[in-house]
């Protein structure tokens, strides 16, 4: 069992000030109340860079003209993928909150298009999104035809390239600080448990 | 590498397993071969969901020239499917979850 200590320090919200305090509030305006996460928490140590982080990520989650559901099943995968077992809970209890089954869930753990409920143009986009990450300078221009075929716009590309790189930001944030899966998670917690334990932060 | 992707860089080895299955997936691999490593999650879910139809196994180029040379290996990560140690098909580079699905719904003896 892996020691659940995070290697800096996640200050809780009612000791937070100055510009973490404004990043903590900022996430319960948006998010609701308690669900400042402990990587945004890990983030707080540079509050301004926390912001930033946190605007982009609204950006990619509510400008954009991809489903939830794809972009939470892309980051579900990338979770599998950079064993981030934290990630793996976050980004599938929001595909439980999209609508998605535990079985579409594990579609997305699977690298499955086809087993998540997405439409044609949309598994596209997420074999298109491994294909990125795995080997960005492997795709070829008949790759991005494929998925322009099935209506993906340029827009739509840069939206799930996105949605690549804040993956696995986060991925490799949580990994290196340590960072442990929040209290209000509600996807595969009993399987995070088993391998962390229940000593959370 | 994983326990449930068996080594078969030793020739031995590699010839009693990929001579006695009806499916083997061999990953011509390399240590220093990011790609290499990256395909791995792939495999595995892939192989997880046919449920021991085929059985996954790699070999260390840099350890076996022998196969490497046999096998006439070009570039990693090069994957060859077998039935009984007869080469069915390949497959060269990143291959995601989709990819690999197609070649093995074609291929999968």
């Amino acid at each position: 069992m892996q020691d659940n200590k995070p290697f800096i320090d996640l200050v809780p919200p009612e000791s937070a000030k100055g510009p973490r305090k404004v990043l903590y509030d900022d996430l319960e305006r948006i998010r609701g109340a308690g669900q400042i996460s402990n990587l945004f928490r890990a983030y707080g140590a540079f509050p301004e860079l926390g912001q930033a982080n946190f605007d982009r990520l609204n950006i990619l989650l509510e400008k954009g003209t991809l489903s939830s559901r794809l972009k939470e099943a892309v980051m579900t995968a990338l979770a599998v993928i950079n064993h981030c077992d934290y990630c793996v809970s976050f980004h599938g209890t929001q595909m439980l909150q999209s609508g998605a089954s535990h079985e579409e869930i594990q579609g997305a753990r699977d690298f499955d298009p086809d087993r998540i409920g997405l439409c044609d143009k949309e598994r596209a986009l997420f074999e298109y999104a491994m294909k990125a990450n795995g080997d960005a300078h492997s795709i070829q221009f008949s790759d991005v035809a494929n998925c322009k075929q099935l209506g993906a716009t340029d827009s739509e590309l840069v939206e799930i390239l996105e949605t690549v790189n804040t993956g696995n930001a986060f991925n490799t944030f949580a990994g290196a600080l340590n960072v442990g899966a929040d209290d209000f998670l509600t996807y595969a917690m009993d399987e995070y448990y088993a391998k962390h334990g229940r000593d959370e932060v | 590498m994983t326990s449930l992707i068996t080594d078969l860089t030793e020739t031995v080895v590699f010839d009693l397993k990929v001579n006695s299955e009806a499916a083997v997936i061999v990953k011509f691999q390399s240590e220093s071969c990011v790609i290499c490593k990256k395909i791995e999650p792939f495999l595995l879910a892939v192989a997880k969901q046919l449920s021991g139809q085929v059985h996954l196994g790699d070999v260390d180029v840099e350890k076996n020239e022998k196969l490497v040379s046999r096998y006439q290996i070009r570039g990693l990560p090069t994957l060859i499917l077998f039935n009984r140690g007869r080469e069915i098909s390949r497959r060269y580079g990143f291959q995601t979850g989709g990819m690999l699905r197609a070649w093995l719904g074609q291929d999968l003896p």
